[in-house]
């Protein structure tokens, strides 16, 4: 009795060729996204000397850890500025976080009567902006933030995206009976929520809090509209401040004269990626921790059980 | 019992009347300044010590400066105006930072000559008296109160002359002689067109290699300089506001024309783009957002042999000082006295301030008491600076590196004392060289672009495109200039020009 040769089952695979090509395109893509930090990593290390002469460079003539010193002997301002970025992204995510939970869970329970307003409450300031205007007068007439770490945190601490992906989320992924459970159980709205739905809703939480950090620790535009103490500054504004008057400098250098600029002033190149790169690591850190969140958090309700 | 209650309770009251009394004794009021151009990290010695000051003065204000912003700080600052900050008292202002005609025009700032409320009159004549009257006559224009002066300008160079930038040190190396390519003392108006000047260029190029390029020029500026035009004050860099290098005071033409129909501007093009073709000038120039860079770290390395600037009095020397060759600066035109240059720092009193009066009486003391003014420009003895054996203000860099204003834009620098790389009567001399400035035809004039605004909008796209690579000789003028002027009478420029020249026809028959 011969075996009958039985064609391999590939199922949904695609031909080598295909995954080859995709391969190569996605390969492409990580590439052209990884290759201008590695270029600024390279013009951190590349000397004045070098990129007066030779310009950009993935080869510089002389390597040099000089723009690094000089970030670092920038002293007191550099760490203040740092100190400044770290608190208002811990103290800053943690409160949004903790506020896009309670605010999402309330919209995302059916047997809430005001749901509907909220949630349009919350809709309508995506759609429609308050202007720059209002938005500064309010926050530093109104609310009296201005010069402060509050004047960072606060105006950013409720997101509307972040409040309906994490409605959607506890929609999805939280079966009403699992409530029903608890409140049999004694819960109340707080233990529910806490105990009960929180540690379910991890994914998502993560992927919101990765998200709410990385826009704290970018944020330079609300040190600009609120903050003038310079003890107050986070890093990207340092950054953002010397990126300014540079780029003042450019458009005026003709206007004014180089005559009137005391040059020695100005961050030479290498100064503004070294500070680039110290800014990016410590959020670049904080992906691997939130990583294993955000994958499972994109693949719930993805396969059907 | 009772007994003790009470005299605990009087006790109490008392305490609280006291502290109560010796609250309102403290009656000065804190006025915000928000400075230019600075770079300050710490300042609380030097707040200190010029509220002391303020109070030995007896003027009942205390200062609390802003330095946010650098260079920059237009930016913020248009911000807060924009918003109705009343936090801030006073704005520094001019012509090239946050826009003095703008705001004063749009009622951001207050009229200090205002019939109804003339503060100039009432707490600032000392000041008044202190400023020359050409500067005032820059900081009145027109808004919301009337004609009037709406800013205190920044007494300092007013007088800006356009000069070379000689590396005599390597000039020297080369063998070529100062003096038979410069005359020191006369206007160096057609060294550009000299075989010498060439010679001189080719001969470093020889010498030090592809990477050395010797004629370092600023886009823009250069052939503004070497074509003799004022600022172009629709801030295009389109419009040729030419006089006459032997007479500023003369305009060429009764109009206001396009540089690129201005004869001695294509001219002059015409030299960069042979010597862009021969490797004397960086390419780097030509790319926008590059060139001030590659200028500054050029010219601080003495990598150059021959640049351009628009001189201020006392630069050569601490340009000598900073770059440790021998720079000589031999004059392009006459110093001239133009609008920008004459509006190009002051201060100006927000509409949104709750300390009008305490910000007018801070800037009377602020330009006219040298002690003050030294503690804010140039920080506290002993900390700051020294004084040397001459007594002349030394730097100490221990100090200055926390606190380094832009001395130029501190208000009056005529009450400020000499530093050592100054000089003993480097004010007097400083004083007369701005006494030999000629006022421009056009000192005065301002331009407003809201009829035209957008052409302006449209042009300002069509300059970037071509405007730097052509001033520094990239392109070919050939070619490039027919399509640039396609390029700009397509997107309006007619109808700016015409709108600039009938605003300067009506500037000129006012006046």
């Amino acid at each position: 009795m011969t075996a009958i040769p039985q064609k391999k089952f590939r199922g949904n695979s695609i031909s080598r060729l295909a995954e080859a090509a995709i391969h190569l395109i996605t390969g492409s893509i990580a590439l052209l996204c990884i290759i201008p930090f590695i270029f600024i990593v390279i013009i951190a290390f590349s000397s004045a000397e070098s990129l007066r002469t030779v310009g950009y460079t993935f080869f510089p003539t002389e390597w040099t850890t000089a723009s690094f010193q000089a970030a670092f002997d920038m002293g007191g301002q550099l760490w203040r500025s740092f100190y400044n970025s770290v608190v208002v992204t811990v103290v800053g995510t943690f409160l949004s976080v903790l506020i896009t939970i309670m605010y999402s869970y309330g919209l995302s329970r059916t047997d809430y009567p005001l749901r509907k307003f909220f949630a349009f409450f919350v809709f309508f300031t995506m759609v429609f902006g308050g202007g720059l205007v209002p938005t500064v007068f309010v926050i530093r007439n109104v609310l009296g933030l201005s010069n402060s770490l509050a004047a960072l945190i606060v105006p950013a601490l409720i997101i509307p995206f972040h409040v309906i992906i994490m409605r959607t989320f506890f929609k999805t992924s939280v079966p009403e009976s699992l409530i029903e459970s608890a409140r049999l159980d004694g819960a109340g709205e707080f233990r529910t929520l806490f105990s009960i739905v929180v540690p379910i809703a991890k994914p998502g939480i993560a992927t919101v809090a990765l998200l709410t950090a990385i826009n704290y620790w970018n944020d330079w535009f609300l040190a600009l509209l609120f903050i003038r103490d310079r003890d107050f500054f986070p890093l990207q504004y340092l950054l953002m401040e010397m990126q300014q008057n540079i780029e003042f400098l450019r458009r005026n250098l003709a206007m004014i004269g180089a005559s009137n600029i005391n040059f020695a002033d100005l961050p030479g190149e290498g100064l503004r990626m070294a500070l680039c790169v110290i800014i990016v690591l410590p959020i670049a850190f904080a992906y691997p921790f939130f990583q294993r969140y955000i994958i499972s958090g994109l693949t719930v309700g993805a396969v059907k059980e | 019992m009772k007994k003790r209650f009470l005299l605990v309770f009087a006790i109490l009251v008392a305490t609280l009347i006291f502290a109560t009394a010796c609250g309102n004794n403290d009656d000065t009021t804190e006025v915000t300044i928000w400075f230019m151009g600075a770079s300050v990290a710490d300042d609380s010695d030097v707040v200190e010590a010029a509220n002391a000051r303020l109070a030995e003065l007896g003027v009942p204000v205390t200062i609390n400066p802003v330095w946010t912003g650098g260079w920059a700080m237009g930016d913020p600052a248009q911000i807060a105006l924009d918003t109705g900050d009343s936090s801030v008292d006073i704005f520094w202002t001019g012509s090239w930072g946050l826009d003095f005609w703008m705001n004063a025009r749009v009622g951001n700032f207050i009229r200090l000559d205002n019939p109804d409320n003339n503060l100039l009159h009432q707490y600032g004549q000392e000041v008044r008296a202190a400023v020359p009257n050409a500067l005032w006559n820059a900081f009145t224009t027109d808004g919301p109160s009337g004609f009037g002066i709406y800013g205190i300008p920044g007494y300092k160079d007013y007088a800006q002359m356009y000069a070379w930038d000689v590396n005599n040190t390597r000039l020297a190396e080369l063998g070529f002689n100062f003096d038979d390519l410069f005359d020191a003392n006369g206007i160096n108006y057609d060294v550009l067109f000299d075989p010498q000047f060439e010679a001189a260029l080719a001969a470093a190029k020889a010498a030090w290699g592809d990477t050395f390029f010797p004629l370092a020029i600023e886009p823009e500026l250069f052939a503004r300089a070497l074509s003799n035009a004022d600022f172009d004050l629709t801030g295009l860099h389109a419009f040729h506001f030419g006089f006459d290098p032997a007479n500023p005071a003369q305009p060429v033409n009764p109009t206001i024309g396009l540089y690129l129909e201005n004869e001695r501007f294509v001219a002059v093009i015409e030299r960069l783009h042979h010597f862009w073709n021969q490797g004397f000038i960086d390419p780097r120039m030509a790319i926008p957002g590059e060139a001030s860079t590659v200028l500054v770290e050029t010219r601080n390395a003495g990598e150059y042999l021959f640049s351009q600037t628009v001189y201020a009095y006392g630069f050569s020397s601490s340009m000598v000082a900073e770059r440790g060759i021998d720079v000589r600066f031999p004059a392009i035109s006459r110093p001239i006295v133009s609008s920008v240059s004459a509006a190009g720092s002051g201060f100006a009193i927000s509409v949104y301030s709750q300390n009008q009066e305490a910000a007018m009486q801070l800037m009377n003391a602020w330009y006219t008491d040298t002690q003050l003014a030294v503690i804010l420009s140039e920080g506290v003895e002993g900390t700051h600076w020294q004084r040397d054996s001459n007594g002349l203000i030394s730097l100490i860099n221990e100090g200055r590196a926390n606190f380094s204003p832009w001395r130029f834009g501190m208000g009056n620098i005529f009450v400020l004392e000499p530093r050592d790389t100054d000089g003993i009567g480097y004010f007097e001399r400083f004083q007369a060289y701005n006494a030999a400035g000629v006022g421009t035809s056009i000192l005065g004039f301002t331009f407003n672009s809201e009829n035209v605004s957008t052409e302006m909008a449209a042009l300002t796209g069509v300059v970037d495109q071509f405007h730097q690579s052509l001033t520094v000789g990239a392109l070919d003028p050939s070619v490039a200039i027919p399509e640039y002027l396609a390029a700009l009478r397509a997107n309006g420029i007619d109808t700016v020009m015409a709108e600039l020249n009938s605003q300067l026809q009506a500037f000129y028959a006012a006046r």
